[in-house]
């Protein structure tokens, strides 16, 4: 093999992976342009306004009462 | 505590003399109950209580040195929303009250309340003994 094919070889290796990886590159950017904002257009759910002031509301039990058996009980 | 003191003011003294000074600090738990104008006729007046569309009741879950771990809620919903509990939706949310983390119709919430089937499925056991529960 002369080395005029292995220069030729070489520069066209070198412009393949340019022309690769230009294409990668831009095809990221654009579905990175066109992906959603993770949680920016949840509509927050009206019962966490409903219920932000609900310590002005009737309080049914005047002193805290102690709960046996973890976290869930009874309302 | 007076009336206008906030749960998480309580001061630990004021509790020694419970279950809860004795208890580890993560299962010690004390429940406030509030409801909003919605349903307060039912809660504290009712006998057999129906409580009206748009009631919510919110348990607010406090440990000493904690604050509020979570708040658990009955929300009343339109009729035929879940016959089988009375039509309240059962929603736990975090303790700032920004935050649903689980919302059912029935599942275990449902199964302790329909025992009080005839009270609305709601449970009156921190109301003053006044001839309601």
């Amino acid at each position: 093999m002369s080395t005029l094919t292995v220069r030729r070889a070489k520069v066209f290796f070198l412009g393949a992976t340019l022309v690769t990886l230009c294409f990668f590159a831009s095809f990221s950017r654009l579905t990175q342009a066109q992906s959603p904002a993770p949680q920016a257009s949840t509509p927050e759910d009206p019962l966490v306004k409903q219920i932000s002031d609900y310590r002005t509301w009737t309080r049914v039990n005047a002193e805290p009462q102690f709960v046996i058996g973890g976290r869930r009980g009874r309302s | 505590m007076t009336p206008e003191q906030k749960p998480e003011e309580i001061k630990p003294q004021e509790v020694v003399a419970t279950e809860a000074a004795i208890a580890p600090p993560h299962t010690s738990l004390f429940a406030t109950v509030y409801v909003n104008e919605i349903g307060r006729q039912a809660m504290m007046t009712n006998v057999r209580p129906a409580f009206p569309v748009g009631s919510v009741i919110v348990r607010e879950s406090t440990s000493l040195g904690i604050g509020v771990l979570d708040l658990l809620l009955m929300v009343k919903r339109a009729k035929d929303f879940s016959p089988a509990s009375g039509d309240w939706e059962f929603i736990l949310m975090d303790g700032k009250a920004t935050k649903i983390e689980m919302r059912e119709k029935t599942g275990s919430c449902q199964a302790c309340h329909v025992a009080q089937k005839d009270n609305d499925f709601v449970f009156r056991t921190y109301l003053p003994d006044i001839g309601l529960r």
